[in-house]
């Protein structure tokens, strides 16, 4: 037995240190023995790697959720520019109807306000009114002082427009469902999309975000 | 087989720039892992948790300012101890994933080509269970990619070890598969 053939897969794999791979190159050239030894490694090597590669690797679940949230959003935002279309003839006549009543559990307070601007641009027509309703302070005379409170959401209790009261919950959420989007299994069972929507004056997006959700995990907009 | 892997350190100042190139660096190495977690034995949702798990223990580890050397390494340590963990699953040995990949090789080749890869592969894994445990597992870590440093690190051993093991072990296959 020749002294290299210790090192003829390390040499393969390139693993020697470079005097030892010279040497291990030239001794290949006049051993034939070792060169057959050479030669059956890298064929077993060869059938191994593509042993190796042919195992299943699960290409249903690839994508991590946080990839799934990336990649989803330009299809997620198209979809709720979709939505948007559809809803904004409804919106602009029957704007109670799209009022929700109760803050969805879901909706954190940072998607309600996005949504609230939202609102805020779509009843553009008589802005002045609505803002100082918005911002209007609540005051009471309780313990002799007067307090300002951020005015909690309710009902609106007109509909008339200019002088609609804005809620402070998510007026529209579009949910998405993942199977919409995602080959069925991609996307675990129970997550959702939620659709954030800025809208300009001129009625056209200024923003669309697209949150993935979970069915049982939503955020307490009362505990923030 | 060398030709053919990753740089031996990834570049991890990648991981720490933005969650785009964790994420490459998921993409890159989700596959090798998930292959040698079911080439151990482990069923491919329990392989797929173990994948999960050491990813999320990465983000902890580099969150905590843990060292980004040999990341690939790492990884595949993590998955190498949570498999054998779960060691009652880990020793149903290769027999399992043999059978996963003969059906995989019925699907895509026709008929008499399938035939031969069912007759190679069924070949190589009786062969690959003749081995010693880490026989088997340096011959897959190797077939994931890892270079000799990074094996001695995942499984614990000296490179010279693993320089030692393959040999005998790709030896080992060559003869019993008569190739």
């Amino acid at each position: 037995m020749c002294n290299f053939s210790g090192k003829l897969v390390a040499w393969m794999d390139s693993e020697l240190e470079p005097q030892d791979a010279a040497a291990v190159k030239d001794h290949l050239e006049f051993c034939a023995e070792c060169r057959g030894d050479f030669d059956a490694c890298r064929r077993a090597s060869d059938e191994l790697n593509a042993y190796f590669n042919e195992t299943p690797a699960a290409e249903a679940r690839e994508w991590p959720l946080r990839t799934v949230a990336l990649a989803s959003s330009a299809t997620g935002a198209l979809a709720a520019l979709v939505g948007l279309l559809l809803l904004w003839p409804r919106m602009q006549t029957e704007p109670q109807r799209f009022a929700v009543p109760h803050a969805p559990a879901a909706v954190s307070a940072e998607s309600a306000g996005v949504a609230q601007n939202a609102m805020a641009a779509a009843l553009r027509p008589n802005e002045s009114s609505i803002e100082k309703l918005r911002r209007r302070p609540v005051t009471s005379a309780e313990n002799g002082r007067t307090q300002i409170r951020q005015q909690q959401s309710s009902l609106p209790k007109k509909t008339d427009v200019t002088a609609y009261e804005l809620p402070n919950q998510a007026v529209v959420e579009i949910a998405i469902p993942a199977d919409e989007m995602f080959p069925p299994g991609a996307v675990p069972a129970g997550m959702n999309f939620v659709a954030d929507m800025t809208i300009a004056a001129d009625g056209s997006a200024e923003r669309l975000q697209v949150r993935p959700r979970l069915a049982g995990f939503e955020r307490s907009t009362k505990h923030p | 087989m060398s030709g053919d892997a990753a740089p031996l350190a990834l570049p991890l100042s990648r991981l720490t720039t933005g969650a785009s190139e964790a994420t490459t660096l998921y993409r890159e190495l989700r596959k090798p892992l998930l292959r040698y977690l079911v080439c151990l034995g482990l069923s491919s949702d329990e392989a797929q948790d173990v994948v999960q798990d050491a990813f999320l223990l990465l983000h902890r580890h580099l969150s905590a300012g843990g060292s980004q050397e040999n990341i690939r390494g790492w990884l595949f340590r993590v998955a190498h101890n949570q498999a054998r963990n779960r060691q009652n699953r880990y020793d149903r040995n290769f027999s399992a994933a043999s059978e996963a990949q003969l059906d995989s090789v019925s699907h895509d080749a026709t008929p008499e080509r399938a035939v031969l890869e069912k007759e190679k592969f069924q070949r190589l894994g009786k062969a690959m269970r003749l081995l010693s445990g880490t026989e088997r597992e340096c011959l897959l870590l190797r077939a994931a990619g890892l270079r000799y440093r990074e094996i001695s690190e995942v499984l614990g051993i000296a490179t010279s070890t693993v320089s030692d093991t393959v040999e005998r072990a790709v030896k080992k296959l060559a003869e019993k598969c008569n190739v």
